[in-house]
């Protein structure tokens, strides 16, 4: 039986180990690399804004006359501040994890993180359609 | 379709019918085997294939389009009685580039059986992954492509070491 087995089939054997290991290898790189997660601001309906994650950065949302403001700091997300009645979005705290939502309901304000490329957008829509 | 095969076209329809039929059972009764005896390796998902010993068989021992029609047979039955409608379209997936890739490497004559159902094996999950890729829209399954090509070609290999036996031990002809 080990005679039957041919040059090719050896040559195949070691390719598809070799592919095997090479995919195998590529995630690692990816995630060392850093991570795509990104941070959307949307108001009143409207995108204000894609904020990747890593960088740290306070955006002011102004729309109808009302003023939020988002924090980015340390791969974490915040309200810093908002101007609504029941302040639930202040509460909220830190959104660290893609899929995470803040949301001010009065001021019509959304703040998500989305995960890596490909396919969140599709998920982000269901999510917005589900609220 | 070529020479190099033996052509089923000298028989009768009724003849070819049946033989597809007895063969599509015989591929039948191997998956059912499968289900109730699952060897899975304690990897959920991942199973033998056993039933592929019969496509492998019929492809070296009488013709591909035997070959063929009683593995589609065989896919849609087993899908529809042992796992659904869903997963038997996966496996109509994975069977059908196995099928092809196993079929096209035969006759480059290059390669033993075992080579031929190790590829085959290998070929079976990546395209099931590349449905579940489509249909999930979800690029990163990619990664678990090494883990289905290891599998696929363990599976392979042993399935493949079963049709080096059988098929020594039948006549060239069978049934023809």
């Amino acid at each position: 039986m080990i005679a039957s087995l041919r040059k090719a089939d050896i040559l195949l054997f070691f390719s598809f180990l070799a592919l095997a290991a090479l995919i195998a290898a590529l995630p690692l790189v990816r995630v060392s690399g850093g991570s795509d997660e990104k941070v959307r601001i949307i108001s009143g309906g409207e995108l204000v804004g894609i904020y990747p994650l890593e960088n740290d950065i306070e955006v002011e949302v102004k729309h109808d006359g009302h003023l939020n403001i988002v924090s980015i700091k340390d791969k974490k997300v915040y309200m810093e501040y908002s101007d609504c009645r029941n302040q639930i979005c202040v509460h909220t705290g830190e959104i660290t994890r893609p899929g995470d939502t803040i949301v001010c309901l009065p001021n019509y304000v959304i703040v998500e993180i989305t995960g890596s490329e490909g396919g969140g957008d599709e998920n982000d829509s269901v999510d917005v359609i589900a609220k | 379709m070529t020479p190099s095969m033996s052509s089923p076209n000298d028989s009768s329809p009724a003849r070819r019918i049946a033989l597809t039929g007895l063969l599509a059972a015989l591929a039948l009764i191997f998956s059912y085997v499968e289900v109730l005896f699952p060897l899975n390796a304690g990897i959920p998902g991942i199973k033998l294939g056993l039933a592929n010993l019969v496509p492998l068989v019929i492809m070296y021992r009488m013709d591909a389009r035997y070959a063929f029609a009683a593995n589609l047979i065989r896919v849609l039955l087993a899908g529809l009685l042992f796992s659904g409608l869903f997963a038997a379209l996966y496996s109509l997936a994975g069977s059908c580039v196995s099928f092809l890739i196993m079929y096209l490497l035969k006759k480059t004559d290059r390669f033993s059986i075992i080579g031929v159902s190790m590829a085959g094996g290998v070929f079976h999950n990546l395209g099931q992954l590349a449905v579940a890729i489509i249909l999930v829209s979800g690029p990163q399954l990619i990664h678990y492509m090494p883990v289905l090509i290891l599998s696929g070609m363990a599976a392979g290999i042993i399935v493949g070491i079963g049709a080096f036996v059988l098929v020594e031990r039948l006549p060239a002809k069978l049934f023809l």
